[in-house]
């Protein structure tokens, strides 16, 4: 039942958020801000991300083993900011497997639309 | 001048955002609060270096947005899955009751309940309770029994979001059921003394520990390695070392040491109430005289200090029958760990 509801979950599309910083953790270990950065300049600023969105999405993210945090950290009071305790989050296999089955998903959607020539793709010549 | 602007410009909303943090489910705050005023900090400093009082100006208004969207949902997720998110700890714990080495029965007992429903575990926590059965032959323990019984039932079936008054209204109907019980068995068995029975009970829920208590069994907290008792006995004893009249270790060996003025089983019964924080490590002990009335408190921090709770429980009681077990012993010990 819970491998059944797993594979039901996995199935859907990913959350815009949730591909994204897959997908800014694609080459390599980062702590949020870092994600949060990456995201704002590879979509040219179209996509920014503020950290309730960027934990939130982290937390599910944890819990369904998409990512892990790298390294043990010593846990401070809530909100203190004098000692460097950044996060490091890295993807696991299974993210990367995740993220995979989501770019092909949206690679066949883009492939529909080309073939209903709704964007320009590699079978529609456009002109005489 | 710019740069002091500056300065106390990002303390201010560094402070700001820190306050409006607050709107987000606690589990999820103490988790991210501080990874999040991090981010905040970084995106303020680029902004406001490179966009100036307008980059500021975007950023409050893309961050409110966010927080106000994500603490919403936030508190929605934690409704539907509270386990996943607000449950932060877990517990341990350990315990036995004995009868001692002089008595002919063991009038004590003792409930321990720790839901494996984890939505009933949040909503309602993980209840402990020890009891010291008194009457005649084995009507002291079907009155300790019978407290137990009535007490876990009708604290989980209890619809009050407070465990204090679901533990004061679980104790009156014990207190009713031991009293039927006892007027059937007057007229059946012509017994001298009615039943009646102590009752310590603990509800450990959210890192809060609510402890309800009649008679002289006793809740203690071990934290930081200080051992303090949180409830205070209703017995002669009690009353006479408040009064100076005789010092707490001649209260041990006092002969009516057993003497108590409260009791499950009577006709209107006050409930002494308590509601502590607990922390992760901290350790909970309830047990019956058989065990507080042959230990110091020192020698029963020492062993809680020092073992885990399967062997602070084997402890305490292998330590009270050394010293002759004149009593039934009982004592139960509850750890909170990281969840």
């Amino acid at each position: 039942m819970a491998r059944d509801e797993q594979f039901r979950r996995e199935a859907e599309p990913l959350t815009p958020a949730v591909f994204h910083i897959l997908l800014a953790l694609a080459d390599g270990e980062k702590h949020g801000y870092a994600i949060m950065r990456e995201i704002a300049e590879r979509t040219d600023g179209a996509m920014r991300m503020g950290p309730g969105t960027l934990y939130g999405s982290i937390q599910r993210m944890l819990k369904d083993g998409l990512i892990v945090e790298t390294q043990p950290r010593a846990r401070g009071e809530t909100g203190e900011l004098s000692e460097e305790r950044r996060r490091y989050y890295r993807l696991t296999d299974h993210g990367r497997l995740v993220m995979q089955a989501e770019a092909r998903r949206l690679e066949q959607l883009v492939r529909l639309a080309q073939s209903k020539q709704v964007i320009p793709g590699f079978n529609t010549f456009g002109g005489a | 001048m710019a740069n002091q602007f500056y300065t106390r410009s990002v303390s201010a909303s560094e402070r700001l955002y820190r306050l409006l943090l607050l709107l987000y489910p606690r589990a999820f705050r103490e988790e991210y609060a501080a990874e999040m005023l991090y981010a905040f900090r970084d995106a303020y400093d680029e902004a406001s270096q490179q966009e100036g009082m307008l980059g500021m100006l975007r950023l409050w208004r893309d961050f409110t947005y966010d927080l106000i969207k994500t603490a919403c949902l936030l508190h929605v997720r934690s409704w539907a899955q509270p386990d996943a998110l607000r449950f932060a700890f877990a517990i341990e714990s350990a315990y036995r009751t004995d009868i001692g080495r002089t008595r002919m029965t063991n009038q004590d007992n003792l409930f321990v309940c720790a839901p494996d429903d984890k939505h009933l575990l949040q909503e309602m926590g993980a209840l402990f309770i020890v009891t010291d059965g008194m009457g005649d032959s084995q009507i002291g323990s079907i009155a300790s029994d019978l407290a137990t019984q009535r007490i876990s039932e009708a604290y989980y079936r209890s619809h009050t979001d407070d465990p204090l008054a679901s533990l004061r209204e679980a104790f009156r109907e014990a207190n009713a059921a031991i009293q039927q019980m006892g007027s059937t068995h007057d007229t059946l068995t012509n017994i001298s003394y009615p039943p009646g029975t102590t009752c310590a009970a603990a509800v450990l829920r959210d890192q809060t520990l609510y402890v309800a208590n009649v008679g002289d069994s006793r809740a203690y907290v071990l934290h930081d390695g200080q051992l303090r008792q949180i409830t205070r006995d209703h017995s002669l004893t009690v009353q006479l070392v408040e009064r100076g009249e005789i010092t707490p270790a001649q209260a041990r060996t006092h002969a009516q040491r057993h003497l108590i003025y409260r009791a499950l089983g009577m006709s209107d019964v006050e409930v002494d109430c308590f509601r502590e924080a607990v922390q992760t490590g901290d350790t909970l002990l309830l047990c019956t005289d058989g065990l507080s009335n042959q230990l110091e408190d020192q020698e029963m921090r020492a062993i809680l200090e020092h073992y885990d709770p399967e062997e602070s429980v084997q402890r305490l009681i292998a330590c009270a029958n050394e010293r002759g077990g004149p009593d039934n012993i009982t004592a139960v010990v509850v750890r909170v760990v990281a969840g």
